[in-house]
């Protein structure tokens, strides 16, 4: 068929692109032109176009439509019909133009049908997704719970009387401490400082010079509340010593945020102890055992003074604290074996022994820690909150120190709010809802609590919990909020054993000391030592046989086997420490890398009085 | 005799079927052999026989051409294996109806219908 409309451009707007590009302008899909051209009776004219426009059809498919109902129309007028019998048989326009599009649209090729289907899949999709991104962006986080609080109360009831605090803070002021920061003259660590040629005469003079300060200490150290009111001190001195207690103030009516929370109060501790080790030197090198032994006891009592304070954070300062106090010990019995008497031995040894540090309140305060960001990130439905979401996106930058002092402006701030509150349907599909994270958060910490619970040689696998759940990228995803949260207790665990190990080779350390005097030599055997000066034997941390004893004239050196389970006689690694490998065993095999091997072939000594 | 909407629905696409069995037709030749051979029963306009072609031909039970040499250009429908088959079908079941209705006593025992549609093997209109 060649319809031709006499307009250039109405030929051109109906000629499909295909013709056009062949230069043919045929317009044959005019269909009002068509209809024009068939002379019909202007009712009945009415009626095709009315119901052809009705259709909604693609221009072809209404060509067709029209083409035959022409057809129709003027064959029924040949038979002699009236135009009135025609029309009233004709039915329902509106009815037939509907009737019509749908059986036409059924015969419309199969990728349009799938097409069709697609749009109105994603059209659905995207009106479901734009209610639930409205539903979701009213949701607020729920900021019921002042967890600072609880651990505050909680410490509170738990110890009584006068604190500790004050008194620790007075002399520390006095010491030149101020706004979190040490004196210019400190230096790390100052024991080891005190042989430096050029430091060592002038803080020798400055620890003389203060002695007073240094009384005080050791006197706070006796009160068994240490009593800081973590976060929330209005002690001006606080503010003077410490400096800013929170990174940020919580609007009016929130709880403030346990992760803006400073510890200043615990690293304050931390350069207490470190004084008091370095005046128990000072003491020892003059021959006054009994400041020396209020040192060291000071020094073990502040280290527990930290052990009370919340969270893993104090718990590692704590065993930073008892680390650098069984140093000082050590160094003081091997070089004057004789300083103290039996009786300050043993209540030195009742002093270590007393060490018990409780990984358990740590971590009920780690869990607080933990809910008090997640009510921060989830709303009452469990699901992430829009804000909740920004803050989750704030914690992550801060964790993972991806340009965390950069300023935001205005600008990039209402963007990164409109992308959240986008995709938060698609953030709550992919991320767990609350009571999830925190069933896995409770599953990961009882498993890693029962798993610790074994000795080092009954633990086969040194991965944790968490390292298996992160190992799958979906769970990374799902549990966002979980992997930036869960406290890294592997490390802490690590630092429990080897604080366990130096304890006890103090203890025994301090038991052959005793014995040595008593019966003028070393023992045979560590079993002599037992019950008379130690109730209990301690046996190797890492195997759980017998702990390693050689006695030469020289001294004694006590050890364990180290990670490989060989008896090495006492000799430390070819590489690197024992001490910082105290991990289950693993013995040496062919596939261990040298550097491994090198690191794992030796004991690791816990006493030795070997010059 | 008009019949009830859901009842044309049923038996009108067979009654096409069965026109179109005959030999290939355009729409205004079914429209009038519908009225004519039916006594009028199973008329219908073209608001109900045009979409019921399409459907049909939606269906692969009929199949369409464009025949432009006569006066005026028209589209001929004839029926495809599948429709005949589908054809068959249909009759077997309307058979079944009508035998059902006769043991009723709705259908008269000794009556045949003028207008009942025959088999697609019986042929003609």
């Amino acid at each position: 068929m060649a319809l031709i409309a006499e307009s250039f451009w109405r030929r051109l707007r109906f000629t499909p692109l295909q013709e056009v590009f062949r230069g043919q302008l045929s317009g044959r899909l005019d269909w009002r032109y068509l209809l024009a051209k068939a002379d019909l009776p202007a009712e009945v004219t009415d009626t095709i176009r009315q119901v052809v426009h009705k259709t909604g059809l693609w221009q072809g498919e209404r060509v067709d439509v029209a083409q035959e109902l022409i057809a129709h129309f003027q064959d029924g007028l040949e038979t002699g019909r009236t135009t009135e019998e025609l029309a009233d048989e004709f039915g329902e326009v509106a009815q037939a133009a509907k009737l019509i599009r749908r059986a036409k649209r059924r015969n419309r090729p199969l990728f349009w049908k799938a097409l069709n289907a697609c749009c109105w899949f994603v059209g659905c999709f995207l009106v479901i997704y734009t209610l639930l991104a409205l539903f979701m962006l009213f949701e607020r986080p729920t900021l019921d719970t002042d967890y600072l609080a609880i651990i505050n109360d909680r410490d509170a009831a738990r110890t009584q009387g006068e604190p500790a605090w004050p008194r620790y803070r007075k002399a520390m002021l006095a010491l030149g401490w101020q706004k979190a920061q040490p004196p210019e003259w400190y230096q790390g660590d100052l024991p080891s400082l005190l042989d430096d040629p050029d430091e060592g005469p002038g803080l020798r003079k400055f620890m003389e010079e203060h002695q007073t300060q240094l009384a005080e200490l050791r006197e706070a150290t006796k009160i068994p509340r240490l009593g800081f009111t973590i976060g929330q001190s209005t002690q001006p001195e606080d503010t003077e010593l410490l400096g800013t207690l929170s990174l940020a103030t919580p609007p009016a009516g929130e709880p403030p945020e346990l992760i803006n929370i400073l510890l200043g109060h615990v690293q304050t501790l931390r350069y207490v102890c470190t004084l008091l080790a370095c005046d128990a030197r000072l003491a020892s090198e003059v021959g006054d055992a009994a400041r020396t032994y209020d040192n060291l006891t000071a020094g073990l009592r502040v280290a527990q003074h930290v052990q009370g304070e919340p969270f893993l954070l104090s718990g590692m300062v704590s065993l930073g604290i008892e680390w650098t106090v069984l140093d000082v010990t050590e160094k003081i019995l091997h070089d004057s074996p004789e300083l103290f008497s039996d009786k300050q031995l043993a209540s030195l040894a009742h002093g270590i022994a007393a060490i018990d540090p409780p990984m358990d309140d740590w971590l009920e305060s780690e869990r607080l820690w933990t809910l008090d960001v997640m009510q921060r990130i989830f709303g009452n439905s469990g699901r992430v909150t829009h804000q909740g979401a920004l803050y989750l996106g704030q914690l992550a930058q801060t964790v993972n120190s991806f340009d965390s002092d950069r300023q935001v402006n205005e600008r990039e701030n209402r963007a990164q709010q409109l992308l959240v509150g986008i995709g938060l349907p698609a953030i709550n599909q992919l991320v767990a809802s609350r009571d999830e994270q925190l069933a896995m958060y409770n599953k990961i910490c009882q498993r890693e609590q029962s798993d610790r619970s074994k000795p080092l040689w009954q633990l086969s696998d040194q991965e944790n919990e968490l390292d298996r759940l992160s190992r799958s990228q979906w769970n990374q995803v799902r549990y966002t909020p979980l992997m930036l949260l869960m406290p890294a207790t592997s490390a802490v665990w690590m630092q429990l054993e080897r604080n366990a190990g130096r304890r006890e080779g103090a203890l025994i350390g301090i038991a052959l000391e005793l014995y040595r005097r008593e019966h003028g030599n070393w023992p045979e055997s560590l079993v002599e030592l037992s019950p008379r000066w130690l109730p209990e034997l301690p046996i190797d941390r890492i195997n759980g046989g017998p702990l390693g004893y050689q006695v030469s004239e020289d001294g004694v050196v006590v050890y364990s086997f180290g990670t490989d389970s060989d008896d090495d006689q006492g000799r430390p690694p070819l590489e690197g420490s024992a001490r910082y490998n105290v991990l289950p065993p693993l013995p040496i095999t062919e596939e261990t890398p040298p550097y491994e091997a090198r690191k794992r072939d030796g004991d690791w000594v816990i006493w030795s009085t070997l010059k | 005799m008009k019949i009830e909407r859901e009842m044309m629905r049923g038996a009108g696409p067979t009654a096409v079927l069965q026109l179109l069995s005959a030999g290939e037709k355009y729409g205004y030749e079914l429209v009038e052999a519908l009225s004519r051979q039916t006594g009028g029963v199973l008329a219908m306009g073209q608001s109900t026989l045009y979409p019921m072609l399409y459907n049909l031909e939606a269906k692969k039970l009929v199949k369409s051409r464009i025949d432009k040499t006569g006066p005026r250009p028209r589209r001929y429908y004839r029926l495809t294996r599948k429709g005949e088959r589908k054809l068959a079908t249909d009759t077997q079941q309307w058979q079944a109806v009508f035998a059902a209705l006769r043991s009723l006593g709705i259908a008269p025992q000794n009556t045949a219908l003028q207008t009942a549609p025959r088999t697609a093997t019986a042929g003609g209109a």
